[in-house]
């Protein structure tokens, strides 16, 4: 009886023993994975791909825009000499390969220097040596292969490629090593650009490797954004390289130049000198960081003459042909001084009475300054307001300056006629820009915008910030005649005669601005600069035409001298960069001529000479002229 | 006999018990066995999709690194240098250089480098057919 017990209860027990512990295993590794030790657990985070950043053009063979800059998937290399010690590595059948012939495997797949690779193979004090960051399939094959290496630590990580190599770097910006954007487009879009990182939680064998069927949760990483710029980059390269070839020619130590376009405000490029590489952006000095079109401000000179004009236009007080007496010290009625300490002209043709257009056309202090003294500080303020001076733009880069300009009522009665030629403000290149793009755009200014869209991961559309419609700042009349008094200044006439361009008209103005240094300006050191909107649109192709040929761009171009230089004017210096730049414009956006009676009439050269004998003709006609050499007129 | 009759009675009981309990015990055995199977096979699949993935996953950077070569080689500057290696003095036309075509081969009207190339092939240039709407164009010196 006993026996039949043992013999049914035995076998029953040991199936239970069996099953319970089975399945307490099966609970245990399943239901409450968390239960083992923790030693064990593991999470690890995910890089997610850091977003691109494009430019407007695009390729016709794939539909796509051109990267500026991309994340590309690359390796990481290190280098544990201690690892290579330990470890002999050799193929069977031969000998163990000699630290020496490691070294050398890694300096050639890598293309490194051999005996600097050596030194660090036999520097055992740190074991974990930078070697390089590489996408080279063959290097990674090489060198994660046990037969030819031991010690390469290879890790997987992302690469930061500026294309465009030193194109564009202020507006680009940079990462960090953290791979945070630093600057520009790449710290204010930093947070659309860098996507959010994936999570892996899970269990790691004893050698520190995932057991992948262990693994309870797997996030993966959700890419960044990609942002779209309005840039055109055969537009930027041309524009850097006319920049800095004005820059060596005239003897600048700083320029920069932006392009807009004329009708809506997009940035088609933006050039500022000196400049820096992007991806050794902690190593540059920090004057070559600053982008000057944004970033700083300075006094404009004579260029801001046309918003006076502008006003006193828009305003009813003053027409394009209302004449004005050039004589400074102007009397009243009472035989009191008329206006207030009027600044000295620059003009370098003289006469008694000189029409609106023409103080336009010749930059003639006297007469703008008498404009603005008569406009008075709040209509003037107004104006320069709405033209969008003293406040930043909303251009998407970061560190916008707004420039200096003063309340009215803290103007004194010199600043009513200094801040009408452009002293005594301060502003950025990209206000002064968008202030002729208003112009151009028969008075309504829109705001100057560098980033077209961002796209997420999936294609859609991110919504980056606020829709900024335009603002009408004069009526389309004025605009226009404000146009057309600007046309003589790229004339025989004018003051930018080298900024003329065949086949084309340029409604533009010269500023050639004393450089303030202490509280002084410091004699015969400018800043020169000239803005041109192209075609001009007031020119008909034909006089049949019904309307002129609209305006395509507009062009600032400004050169800043640290010394004396014989081509410090506006007009000599940065009206030649103008015509580079715009010449190559206005051929990669294909624009047609607004005159094309010139093109079929001279070739360039034939046209520069008419330009230069004309300009001869018109200073020697002048009583005023002492034979100076053409370029000191400005 | 009335022993054995009790006997066989219990023995009768604990043999249905022992089936019962055998049946249960039999059951969850399979079920084990089950489990494991499933889990192992799971396990199998795990790894295959984890390889999978690694692969794609490899593939994708593959291509990402190819596509990368691909836009740096076209980039401004390499397109220049690769234009000066081989020789090749090429710029972009201006507006005056390049003339649009309709669908059967004709010139759109009031183009000027329609009048340009007339001008040169006939040793004058007409502006009235050339230009738009007849623009005054001067006589070259």
């Amino acid at each position: 009886m006993r026996g039949e017990n043992i013999r049914f209860w035995l076998p029953v027990l040991a199936l239970c023993s069996f099953s319970g512990y089975t399945s307490y295993k099966l609970v245990r590794a399943h239901l409450v994975p968390t239960t083992t030790e923790p030693k064990y657990d593991f999470k690890s985070e995910v890089v997610s791909s850091r977003g691109a950043i494009y430019d407007s053009t695009r390729d016709p063979t794939t539909g796509r825009n051109y990267p500026l800059v991309k994340s590309t998937p690359c390796w990481e290399f290190r280098l544990d000499p201690v690892a290579m010690t330990n470890v002999v590595v050799k193929v069977k059948g031969e000998k163990p390969r000699s630290r020496e012939a490691m070294a050398r495997t890694i300096s050639q797949v890598l293309r490194l220097d051999y005996a600097k690779t050596l030194a660090m193979c036999n520097d055992t004090r740190n074991r974990y040596q930078f070697l390089k960051v590489s996408s080279d399939q063959r290097a990674h094959d090489v060198l994660k292969n046990p037969k030819y290496v031991a010690g390469v630590i290879v890790r997987d990580t992302h690469e930061r490629r500026y294309f465009e190599d030193r194109h564009l770097a202020h507006v680009l910006g940079s990462v960090n090593k953290e791979g945070v954007g630093s600057y520009g487009i790449e710290q204010k879009f930093d947070k659309f650009l860098r996507g959010v990182p994936g999570r892996i939680r899970g269990k790691r064998d004893g050698q520190g490797r995932e057991i992948v069927e262990k693994r309870v949760e797997k996030i993966p990483p959700v890419p960044g954004a990609d942002v779209y710029l309005t840039i055109n980059r055969h537009l930027q390269k041309d524009a850097e390289e006319s920049l800095s070839q004005g820059i060596a020619e005239f003897g600048a130590a700083a320029g920069w130049c932006v392009i807009l376009d004329a009708q809506n405000g997009e940035v088609l490029a933006m050039a500022s000198f000196p400049d820096f590489d992007p991806r050794e952006f902690g190593n540059a000095p920090d004057y070559a960081k600053v982008n000057r079109v944004t970033a700083f401000t300075y006094e404009p000179g004579s260029v801001m003459k046309v918003i006076t004009a502008a006003a006193a236009i828009d305003k009813g007080y003053v027409r394009p042909d209302s004449l004005y007496s050039t004589d400074r010290y102007e009397k009243g009625p009472g035989g009191d001084p008329k206006y207030y300490k009027l600044p000295g002209d620059g003009s370098h043709v003289w006469e008694p009475r000189m029409s609106v257009k023409d103080a336009i056309v010749h930059s003639s202090n006297i007469v703008i300054g008498k404009l603005g003294y008569e406009l008075g500080p709040t209509t003037l303020h107004s104006y320069m307001k709405k033209f969008g001076f003293g406040e930043q733009t909303g251009i998407e880069l970061p560190g916008e300056e707004r420039g200096i300009l003063r309340a009215p009522e803290r103007w004194d009665k010199a600043t009513r006629s200094r801040a009408a030629i452009g002293q005594g403000v301060s502003v950025t290149a990209i206000q002064l820009a968008s202030a002729y793009q208003a112009i151009a755009n028969d008075g309504v200014r829109m705001p100057p915008r560098i980033v077209s869209k961002v796209l997420n991961a999936d294609g859609e559309s991110v919504a980056f910030g606020p829709t900024r419609a335009g603002e009408r700042v004069v009526s389309v009349k004025t605009s226009r005649q404000v146009r057309e008094m600007m046309l003589g200044v790229a004339s025989p006439e004018g003051t930018a005669r080298r900024a003329a361009l065949r086949g084309y008209s340029v409604a533009g103005k010269t500023g050639t601005a004393q450089k303030v240094r202490g509280r002084s300006y410091a004699p015969g050191i400018y800043r020169a600069t000239f803005c041109g909107i192209v075609p001009s649109g007031v020119v008909k192709r034909t006089p049949q035409d019904a309307e002129p040929v609209p305006p395509r761009v507009v062009i600032l171009v400004s050169l800043d001298f640290e010394e004396k230089r014989k081509f410090h004017q506006g007009g000599n210096s940065a009206g030649p960069v103008f015509k580079r730049i715009a010449q190559g414009t206005l051929r990669r956006l294909e624009v047609s001529p607004d005159r094309p009676d010139e093109l079929l009439e001279y070739d360039d050269d034939e046209f520069d000479r008419i330009m230069e004998s004309r300009a001869k003709k018109v200073a020697e006609e002048d009583p005023m002229w002492d034979g100076e050499p053409l370029w000191t007129m400005d | 006999m009335r022993r054995n009759r009790k006997v066989s009675k219990r023995m009768s009981r604990i043999s249905v018990h022992t089936m019962h309990i055998g049946a249960v015990m039999l059951m969850l055995f399979v079920m084990v066995i089950l489990n494991l199977l499933a889990s192992s096979s799971c396990n199998q699949l795990i790894k295959i999709v984890d390889q999978k993935e690694k692969t794609l996953q490899s593939c994708d950077a593959e291509l990402e690194r190819t596509s990368s070569k691909w836009d740096a080689m076209r980039s401004s500057d390499n397109l220049d240098r690769a234009l000066v290696k081989w020789g090749l003095s090429m710029h972009s036309p201006s507006a005056n250089q390049i003339i649009r075509i309709d669908a059967s081969g004709h010139p759109y009207p009031g183009q000027t480098s329609v009048a340009l190339l007339r001008q040169r092939v006939q040793g004058g240039y007409s502006a009235q057919v050339s230009t738009p709407a007849g623009g005054a164009a001067r006589r070259r010196r």
